[in-house]
């Protein structure tokens, strides 16, 4: 009846990334530990390292993504994989086959991983429950749900920063609603025992029950900015801004823009962080985005080890091998 | 050998048949054949079926494949309007003279309140029972399950409690001014058991029932995206549930149906938000009937009514004059529907543990005077 656990072998080894939600401090510190050693390859002239020699991990990316699916495969490349990917936005499933399928031919080209990236909420789990046996799954983002390697990237990118997560108080901004990244961050944040959690947006933005995620909606952005070390902003999509959720997106900057005045209010050595892509003048300003407390690009950067590390782990586990 | 209860035959209020229709999901012969392993000697026949029971050529063809189908009785309801568009109203009193116990719109909700206004009168003016499900037709329309901690979590669209209880505020209201009679089906939300209550109290012609699914799952089920939970009518919170109970313990909940909505493997395989919502409900329905006294505080003669006399009132039937023969403790090997979209479909057992059994091991059909064993 009750279904097996759907990232974690019998020995408590990860041999799916899914989510992180589920996942103990122990196992995402061990993943930060992981990409902490990893990080120091990207300074060096040869950045590659043999682990995934002769193993093969496939893109599987049914939804459009630029950056994930380009860090993914360099994170691969890295590790020496052998790296393909394959753009299944406007192929088989668009064309009416059905995920199995699709999932039973891809089976077909022997690979040892799928990154998945799907526009349905579960559909990492999904495929992880289905796919054949000796296949990992490391999910690149499902839907509304989650997308696990960027909330790591984000622990790993504060961590950095701050040490300890214990004292710290994190203040994500916009669109928790619709925000995997935002869903894979409470849950590690949560995990991690952050101090204080504190999200902020509009009440079309928020769910109603979001204290459910370990955080605490604060109405008004200046409020919730106050003593804050750590500030996240989300993007909003496009389509939501006309009307839909928000009136315009001049009326969501006024009230919930990263302002430089308003991010004054936060401690001064406060961190700014953004998944990307950003909206400028939407969720954050300008100067804001590029100024001296940004961290945007590091997250990037540390994207790369992360992504190693999962994927490293991932297989190690799958092979009896350590990470 | 254990001792057998004899019971009257059951009525269900709503089971999705699926024929006419791609028949992978089932057809009037396997279906009906599973309603019998439920105890159901009489079922209310849907009318989302492909195409909608909206004519008399679709349900003569229903009558026509029931019979020889020679299981459950198919008590075909009407469609309310056209291919169940919501915009335009099909002959209602036709279809009544040929035999549909009720009309319905299905899952499907009217938009236009004013069609919906002119739908309940002019049934009311043929004492034609309706049996609408409160839905609101924008609200939650694109959600897979209820608004709640569990949608929160998992990022899935939701459907608020209100999406219901506001469908049932405008099917009330409109009562109040057609008269007629009208039958809520598949409540989910402890808000629309109290306003059942008060609409009744306040004189107005109205019953209403509950999927049995519904008084023992929740939202909390779908833990992992199990989509074997994902249902049209959404599992709602631990509250919700325990109001349904108690809406059945105190009759304000008239009846219990199947909500019975077989699927082949295609449609139910696949990730939670796309997968077509519906639990195949008839091989399990008789264990979880027999677990309404002991696992939902239910007494059993109340549990009887709901399954019998209350529905025959509701669809003004005479009391039925089958009786089925149940084993209460044995269970059955066979799975008849051709729908295996189940949680219970393996196994059992409910999610914490708590063994089912209950076979129904004999029919008699007084009225085809027919005994069946099985």
């Amino acid at each position: 009846m009750t279904l097996a656990h759907p990232q974690l072998d019998d020995t408590g080894r990860l041999k799916h990334f899914l989510d992180l939600d589920g996942l103990s401090r122990e196992t995402l510190t061990h993943i930060l530990d992981t990409a902490e050693g990893f990080a120091p390859l990207g300074e060096r002239k040869v950045r590659t390292v043999p682990l995934l020699r002769g193993r093969t991990v496939a893109n599987l990316f049914f939804e459009n993504s630029t950056r994930t699916r380009t860090a993914f495969e360099l994170a691969a490349k890295r590790l020496s994989a052998d790296v393909l990917t394959i753009d299944l936005v406007s192929s088989s499933t668009a064309k009416g086959e059905s995920l199995l399928d699709t999932l039973r031919v891809l089976e077909s080209l022997q690979c040892d991983m799928f990154i998945v990236r799907h526009s349905e909420s579960g559909a990492a789990r999904f495929i992880a429950r289905h796919v054949a046996d000796g296949i990992a799954v490391v999910n690149g983002g499902d839907g509304q749900h989650a997308h696990p390697t960027q909330g790591l990237l984000d622990m790993f990118t504060i961590r950095r920063h701050k040490g300890d997560f214990s004292n710290l108080t994190v203040v994500l901004i916009g669109d928790i609603r619709h925000s995997r990244v935002a869903r894979s961050d409470l849950a590690a944040l949560q995990t991690l025992g952050a101090g204080e959690v504190r999200v902020v947006g509009p009440r079309t933005l928020v769910p109603k029950d979001v204290e459910a995620l370990g955080a605490r909606f604060v109405a008004n952005l200046d409020e919730a900015l106050v003593g804050a070390d750590v500030v996240m902003g989300l993007r909003l999509q496009r389509e939501r801004m006309n009307g839909a959720k928000v009136p315009s997106s001049g009326e969501y900057f006024r009230h919930f823009g990263l302002s430089a005045e308003r991010l004054a209010l936060a401690k001064p050595d406060a961190i700014v962080m953004h998944p990307g892509p950003t909206n400028r003048g939407v969720e954050i300003a300008a100067d804001v985005a590029d100024g001296k407390q940004s961290v945007i690009l590091e997250q990037v950067t540390a994207g790369l080890a992360v992504r190693m590390a999962v994927m490293s782990m991932v297989l190690g586990s799958q092979t009896g091998a350590s990470a | 050998m254990s001792d057998l209860l004899t019971l009257p035959g059951f009525t269900d209020l709503y089971a999705r048949l699926r024929e006419p229709g791609p028949s992978r999901r089932g057809n009037l012969q396997s279906e009906t054949r599973a309603a019998y392993a439920a105890g159901f000697t009489r079922v209310c026949a849907a009318p989302d079926t492909d195409p909608a029971m909206d004519s008399t050529a679709t349900v003569e063809l229903v009558q026509h494949h029931a019979a020889t189908a020679d299981a459950a009785s198919v008590l075909p309801m009407a469609a309310l309007t056209i291919g169940l568009d919501g915009d335009r109203l099909t002959e209602l009193a036709t279809l009544q003279a040929l035999g549909c116990v009720a009309a319905s719109q299905a899952d499907q909700p009217i938009a236009d309140t004013r069609l919906l206004y002119d739908a309940m009168a002019y049934a009311a003016s043929f004492d034609f029972p309706l049996i609408m499900r409160a839905r609101d037709s924008r609200l939650g329309i694109n959600g897979c399950v209820h608004e709640g901690t569990m949608a929160t979590r998992l990022g899935l669209p939701g459907v608020p409690a209100a999406s219901e209880t506001i469908a049932l505020a405008r099917l009330l209201e409109l009562l109040r001014e057609t008269g007629g009679q009208l039958h809520v089906s598949r409540l989910s939300t402890a808000r629309a058991v109290q306003m059942i209550s008060e609409a009744r109290d306040a004189g107005l012609s109205v019953t209403a029932d509950v999927g049995i699914a519904h008084l023992y799952f929740t939202e909390d089920d779908i833990g992992g995206f199990d989509s074997r939970y994902a249902s049209s009518v959404p599992f709602r919170t631990s509250a919700d549930r325990e109001a349904l109970r108690e809406g059945v313990r105190q009759g304000v909940i008239d009846a219990i149906c199947s909500d019975h909505a077989p699927l082949d493997n295609d449609a139910a395989l696949a990730p939670f938000p796309v997968v077509e919502p519906g639990l195949s409900m008839f091989d399990r329905f008789m264990p979880l009937w027999l677990a309404l006294p002991s696992y939902c505080d239910i007494d059993f003669d109340r549990a009887l009514n709901a399954v019998t006399r209350a529905p025959e009132a509701i669809l003004k039937l005479a009391p039925s004059t089958d009786t089925i023969q149940v084993d209460a403790t044995a269970t059955a090997d066979t799975w008849w529907s051709r729908g295996r979209n189940s949680p219970l479909v393996d196994t059992w057992q409910l999610a914490d543990g708590t063994a089912l059994s209950g076979k129904v091991v004999c029919i008699e059909r007084q009225s085809d005077d027919v005994t069946l064993a099985l």
